[in-house]
């Protein structure tokens, strides 16, 4: 998983904070008690995210709780229940299993292959549960094998069809807020793609293998073109989040939507400078 | 169909965003299916409001939906206002190939407008700006602002270079200007180098005692 949709830390108070940890424990309790302990593994920011955005617009009836658990073996640790909670785990599980797929694909990872032997069970039965999402992820990425092993990169069909990914994860029920939801998770998944390609650049530079960034690194401007780039997306993401009837929790929505989502982004531009000035 | 959203969510038509949003909530958790389980009638109340929600806030924005735009690619109306006066202007360095890639553009047939211009060895500002003309048919958006921006710092005094720019760079400086209340940029932005550092080094241990939760 990627956990690049996260909190800015340092812009939340404590409450915040806190509540924003009740979700994160609530995910994970989730996992816990619908996939099992390995499942707890695959936890993850984004999904947290997820469960926060769809708590807010549905309010299900949510149960606080607090415990103990194996990270937090001393000090009991509040966490929430929730449908929207149930819902972000499935989804979690789900992205787990087809990012595990790339990773076996890629890199023919050992951990890739345990990891998705013993999802398999999961992901068969998550495929009953939720069809076209499955089908259409599936068929998204094929298509962006299909594209990256092409000599031109198209960049923006491939962020495209990597948030459609997303999008699909974020439509919960066939309602008023599926267009807005979807269109949500769409922006995030491109914005996901561009920053996790960034990341990757040296990487895959090294191991010669495909980067969607290969012809815009090499552009004087390269983190100036990025970051117009990202806040375009990002500007979409907001504009449909801006479009739900959200109340509750709309502080730590919108720190992860105009800060939280630039940590790592940060990170890489400060790092390439730092390394800039030594040179 | 719903006779008048505002008054279903009993606000005033000039009603703010946020008011509509609270007069929202405030009847969703009167009607939420948690507390009428199986009710047809709370069901049908609540799809009521749901439509009387995202009509009002389709007035509220101007009219066109907020979709429209991001999922449809910039072929849809709001941008084709310019479509009639991008042809090239200026200093009559229009050569025979740019006239092809720019009468490809003005037929719709993009493709072709973006093969002829990859035979072009020198890319000024004016390939530039063509490129970005023929990736906003593709409805390749954030490769078109890549060029234009480009065209735009490359010939910085050219005003149809940098309206193309600005026109389609506007939701980005919307986000940017929404988002300095929300904590964006968070880091990096700073104008001194130094005091940078010392907040990206904050800022990352902050970070990482955040993750291990």
């Amino acid at each position: 998983m990627f956990g690049y949709i996260t909190v800015n830390n340092e812009l939340l108070d404590e409450a915040q904070r806190t509540r924003y940890r009740t979700y994160y424990c609530g995910l994970c309790r989730a996992l816990n008690e619908k996939y099992g302990s390995l499942a707890r593994m695959t936890l993850s920011n984004d999904m947290t995210f997820l469960g926060m955005l769809l708590s807010s617009l549905y309010e299900p009836s949510e149960l606080e709780n607090a415990g103990l658990c194996p990270v937090h073996p001393l000090r009991k640790q509040p966490y929430l229940k929730s449908t929207a909670l149930q819902y972000a785990a499935d989804m979690n599980i789900l992205l787990s299993w087809y990012v595990q797929q790339d990773h076996l694909r890629d890199e023919h990872s050992a951990n890739a292959a345990l990891l998705i032997r013993r999802l398999r069970p999961h992901y068969d039965r998550l495929v009953q549960i939720y069809p076209d999402k499955c089908r259409a992820i599936e068929a998204a990425m094929e298509r962006i094998q299909v594209l990256e092993a092409q000599p031109v990169i198209e960049l923006d069909k491939l962020c495209q069809l990597s948030g459609k990914i997303l999008g699909e994860v974020f439509r919960w029920k066939n309602d008023a807020w599926a267009e807005a939801l979807q269109c949500t998770g769409e922006s995030l998944g491109s914005f996901i793609y561009l920053v996790d390609a960034m990341d990757d650049f040296e990487r895959d530079q090294r191991k010669r293998q495909f980067n969607p960034l290969k012809e815009r690194h090499a552009q004087p401007d390269y983190f100036e073109g990025m970051r117009e780039t990202l806040t375009l997306i990002a500007a979409q993401a907001a504009e449909a989040v801006d479009s739900l009837p959200l109340m509750q929790d709309i502080g730590l929505i919108r720190n992860v939507l105009y800060s939280g989502i630039w940590v790592r982004f940060e990170q890489l531009y400060a790092q390439s400078t730092k390394k800039e000035k030594q040179a | 169909m719903i006779s008048d959203p505002f008054q279903v969510l009993g606000v005033s038509p000039q009603a703010t965003e946020e008011e509509i949003k609270t007069a929202y909530r405030t009847l969703a958790k009167k009607y939420h299916p948690d507390l009428h389980p199986n009710s047809a009638t709370a069901e049908a109340k609540m799809k009521e409001i749901n439509e009387a929600y995202t009509e009002a806030m389709r007035i509220k924005k101007g009219g066109g939906t907020w979709y429209q735009a991001s999922s449809s690619g910039y072929q849809n109306s709001r941008y084709d206002t310019w479509q009639y006066d991008y042809r090239p202007q200026g200093n009559g360095h229009f050569d025979q190939q740019f006239q092809a890639a720019f009468d490809y553009i003005s037929t719709r047939r993009y493709y072709d407008a973006l093969q002829v211009l990859h035979q072009i060895p020198e890319q000024n500002a004016m390939w530039n700006y063509l490129a970005a003309m023929a990736n906003i048919g593709l409805g390749n958006r954030l490769t078109a602002v890549n060029y234009a921006r480009t065209a735009a710092q490359m010939e910085p005094g050219n005003s149809q270079y940098r309206a193309l720019y600005d026109q389609l760079s506007s939701p980005a400086r919307t986000y940017q200007q929404q988002g300095t209340r929300y904590g964006y940029p968070n880091v990096g932005m700073c104008r001194n180098p130094f005091l940078t550092c010392i907040a990206v080094n904050l800022f990352c241990n902050c970070f990482r005692c955040g993750r291990c939760c």
